[in-house]
């Protein structure tokens, strides 16, 4: 409360990379290891500059690849610093098999995605496929719409990953979110150092007995019961978000939700979607409300945990739904998110009419048509008799 | 590296860590993150993978300790601050060793060479 009491906000134009920055400025990590190469952002050579300049105390390890980013974050945070890393696309691809390794370690390291496409063809604009690749990985994933929320999540990131001792990867749209520049109130130096507080490691390696790190569990049961306890505490994940994401919001005015609704209380059709898009999707929904349709939105921020109550609930009256996915699964039903929802609706007993889209691949420009689209889509499911998933397979938007 | 690394923080550890009957510990029992006691791989014997192995021999040897550093399963002997010989219970036979060694100190030979027996091991076909 004393901390809400004296925190003071200014408000700055800045790009969402610009905004992490300073997050990562006002936190001061132990360490950031990061290659700085492509696909890195501009958010390590800021980091960079700081550090150059004597700014901040942080140890900065310039790797040769992402795989060796994470190895050495891993490595950082095992003898015991508040380990920092930042990645996108490719980069968090060759990271893949040190995700398991920060995460069955119970390191609590955060990490900045900038999320983008994954080769080939090549392409360097957003998309979640990056995160995607990450979802299994028992990393907390948080998913920011705008710069405003990616330095807010960054913040967050910070106590969640240390109550849980899990890591957690807070994600921006590359481009849209990363290289615009948005207006946004970041708060003062003091009050976020308060806020993330003094890091007190456990199990470290530099107390000064040796220890051994993710030992052998080849046979028997024993990887089985080491995978539950992760589990345990990635279930204990959205109560943690939310205490602290709650507690920053008390700080700030910015209300913290793991699924962030808008004008769900009587809406007929719904969009879900995550990221950058859900501006566009709530522009054109304000549009429809002034014409009378009842139309709503469903953001989500929380991805892993994912906030399954939280969707059944926002999605429990609604007539039709249509859930935007900027991945694909290749599977045969859906996008990630809308296999995610799907299940969520399952667990919920809601059958209610539902339609899956890929939008946004590769960056593709996501236009308010798109939106208007969906939602005519939505209105011809609800006036046919039908139930449950609507075609097999998910329609393309934005592709003609 | 700044100073505040260095301290003790809350460890998962527990007191009376019983190893031995790891098999029966709950979910809950096991320290976070599978943290254990440093050292006891030397307990635990990989040198069953071998089809070749190599033979150290002392009289070429420069101590220049390439082989030491390069071993990726620490199977190379030392004593005090000189190499002692090959760790076979530990070895597995990778051959880089051998390669590395600049002095022809190491050889490869088939696993059923008596590595004691100089003969046998000069006679046979090796890297
Ligand atoms: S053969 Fe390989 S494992 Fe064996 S001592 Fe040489 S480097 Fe080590
Ligand atoms: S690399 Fe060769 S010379 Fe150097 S210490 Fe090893 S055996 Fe001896």
């Amino acid at each position: 409360m004393s901390l809400a009491a004296n925190a003071k906000q200014t408000a700055i134009a800045a790009t969402g990379n610009a905004f992490v920055t300073e997050a990562f400025r006002q936190i001061e990590p132990d360490a950031l290891c990061a290659y700085p190469i492509t696909p890195q952002t501009t958010i390590v050579e800021k980091f960079a500059q700081l550090v150059a300049d004597g700014e901040v105390a942080t140890e900065y390890v310039c790797t040769e690849s992402e795989h060796s980013a994470m190895t050495a974050t891993v490595g950082a945070a095992a003898a015991g610093a508040r380990a920092y890393t930042v990645t996108a696309a490719q980069g968090l691809a060759h990271m893949w098999e040190e995700l398991y390794i920060a995460s069955g370690l119970r390191l609590p390291i955060v990490m900045i995605n900038v999320n983008r496409a994954l080769s080939a063809p090549i392409n360097i604009h957003g998309d979640h496929s990056d995160i995607m690749g990450a979802r299994d990985t028992c990393w907390v994933i948080i998913i920011a719409e705008s710069p405003q929320e990616a330095y807010d999540n960054t913040i967050i990131a910070t106590p969640v990953a240390e109550d849980l001792l899990l890591p957690v990867m807070s994600s921006l749209d590359g481009f849209i979110t990363s290289h615009s520049i948005m207006r946004g109130d970041v708060v003062d130096d003091a009050t976020v150092k308060a806020f993330v507080g003094e890091y007190t490691p456990c199990d470290d390696l530099m107390i000064g007995s040796p220890r051994t790190l993710g030992a052998f569990a080849n046979l028997g049961p024993t990887y089985m019961k080491v995978k539950k306890a992760q589990r345990d505490a990635m279930d204990r994940g959205l109560a943690s978000i939310k205490r602290v994401g709650d507690e920053w919001a008390s700080i700030t005015g910015r209300s913290f939700d793991h699924v962030e609704t808008w004008g769900m209380e009587d809406a007929e059709r719904a969009i879900v979607v995550m990221g950058s898009a859900a501006g566009n999707a709530r522009a054109v929904a304000r549009r429809l409300r002034a014409e009378g349709e009842k139309v709503g939105v469903v953001k989500v921020r929380t991805y892993r945990p994912f906030p399954v109550a939280d969707i059944a609930a926002a999605l429990a009256n609604v007539d039709a739904i249509a859930v935007l996915d900027r991945a694909e699964t290749f599977s045969a039903q859906a996008g990630p998110l809308a296999l995610d929802v799907m299940s969520a609706l399952y667990d919920a007993g809601i059958n209610t009419p539902l339609r899956t889209y890929i939008y946004g691949l590769g960056g593709n420009d996501v236009k308010l048509e798109q939106m208007y689209q969906v939602f005519t889509d939505l209105k011809a499911v609800t006036t046919d008799d039908v139930s449950g998933v609507v075609n097999s397979t998910p329609r393309y938007l934005g592709i003609g | 590296m700044s100073d505040k690394w260095i301290k003790a923080g809350p460890s998962s550890i527990p007191e009376n860590l019983d190893i031995d009957n790891f098999d029966n510990w709950a979910v809950e029992d096991f320290p976070i993150g599978m943290v254990g006691p440093a050292g006891n791989g030397a307990e635990y014997y990989t040198g069953g993978w071998r089809h070749e192995k190599p033979v150290w021999q002392k009289d070429l040897c420069k101590n220049c300790m390439l082989c030491w550093i390069n071993c990726a399963d620490t199977a190379v002997f030392m004593e005090n601050q000189t190499v002692s010989g090959i760790n076979y219970h530990h070895c597995k036979g990778c051959g880089v060793c051998p390669i590395e060694c600049r002095f022809g100190a190491l050889k490869m030979v088939p696993e059923h060479v008596d590595h004691l027996d100089p003969a046998a091991v000069a006679a046979a076909e090796g890297v």
